[in-house]
């Protein structure tokens, strides 16, 4: 006889004993008490309760749209970088020029921007002719002099004006 | 149902479908709570065994591979840990009668018993569950998911985690000794009838 047979001869003919049958029988409806399924089904609500909109948010997605929004960033600089700059009004001239750190320009913005290695220069120039040159000052004293600082094309074309604070 | 529906319903559960896990409770419920029931003999374990195993297949936290096996199996291999965890957390341990087995080691008896008895009022059945109460634990698993459940070696051998030479060995050491444990019960029953 194989070691591994077994012989039972209380087998109901199917190879069952009779209390695996009545076993079968007895547990065929045998189910946990109801409030098990309970506390399984609260468990799975509040699993799967829905969350709150600041919640939704796991370190994935910010991340994303972190690079989407980094992304559309370079996207516009590169895009405004490429537009064809318009020449600043005269108006915004005179401002930016006011604003330049005292220096009014004697030139137009173009002859400005043209000027190849402008130079700083020092001189000592008569009253009479700042007011010619557009400069508000009173010209009461004509011949007297005033220190200025001059920006000077390589030409020799002054392209700005500074006057010294005395 | 088969595998795949179990693959299904277990799908829809982690998609937040609370039917499909209801659906997959009840369709496992009677023979995981059944094979406790047999296995620790105490109604209230088993169902603790049983909410676990659910609660565990909840949160995923087993990490059940539908390409190694069924869902069945895999619950029932869950729920044996779980039995033979609650029974070293509370046995006392007892000398088997008549064991000359070598590995047979001693073997425990779930303190909390008694209550089976009122749920199983079937006297073969209560024979059958005291008989099972004397076998060493590693029989029990594979006696009752061969006879109950009729679970194939290859099955029992994935539950149990062993090799299907081991299923044969203890299903049949398993067997004898049910059968010798049984025996007055039976001689019994025939002189009656």
């Amino acid at each position: 006889m194989n070691m591994f047979d077994f012989e039972d001869d209380h087998d109901n003919g199917n190879g069952r004993a009779p209390e695996w049958e009545a076993a079968r029988s007895t547990l065929a409806q045998a189910a946990p008490p109801d409030h098990v399924e309970q506390a399984l089904l609260r468990a799975f609500a509040k699993r799967h309760a829905p969350r709150p909109w600041y919640r939704r948010w796991d370190i994935d997605a910010i991340a994303s749209w972190a690079g989407i929004g980094a992304m559309g960033c370079v996207l516009a600089i590169v895009g405004m970088s490429l537009l064809p700059v318009a020449p600043p009004s005269a108006h915004v001239v005179r401002v930016l020029a006011a604003a330049d750190v005292g220096f009014v320009s004697i030139v137009p913005p173009e002859r400005m921007a043209a000027a190849v290695n402008p130079q700083l220069k020092q001189a000592d120039i008569p009253r009479s002719a700042l007011v010619q040159m557009g400069i508000p000052i009173v010209a009461d004293a004509p011949d007297e002099l005033v220190h200025a600082e001059l920006m000077v094309a390589a030409t020799g074309e002054p392209l700005a004006i500074r006057l010294a604070v005395n | 149902m088969n595998h795949s529906d179990d693959i299904q319903l277990l799908r829809a559960l982690r998609q937040g479908d609370a039917t499909a896990f209801q659906a997959l409770y009840r369709q496992h419920r009677t023979g995981l709570y059944s094979f406790a029931l047999l296995h620790c003999g105490a109604p209230d374990v088993a169902a603790d065994v049983v909410q676990e195993v659910f609660m565990g297949l909840l949160s995923d936290s087993y990490g059940f591979d539908p390409l190694k096996g069924m869902l069945a199996n895999f619950l029932y291999g869950v729920a044996r840990n779980l039995v033979l965890s609650h029974a070293r957390q509370n046995r006392r341990w007892v000398q088997p009668a008549g064991e000359d087995d070598e590995d047979d080691g001693p073997e425990w008896v779930d303190p909390a018993a008694g209550p089976l008895a009122k749920l199983l009022d079937d006297e073969a059945v209560e024979h059958l569950r005291r008989a099972l109460a004397g076998l060493a634990p590693h029989y029990r698993d594979v006696v009752i998911l061969f006879e109950l459940h009729e679970k194939s070696y290859q099955e029992i051998a994935q539950i149990c985690q062993l090799e299907i030479g081991t299923v044969r060995s203890r299903l049949s050491r398993g067997r004898a000794a049910l059968a010798q444990a049984l025996a007055p019960y039976r001689a019994h029953a025939k002189d009656i009838a």
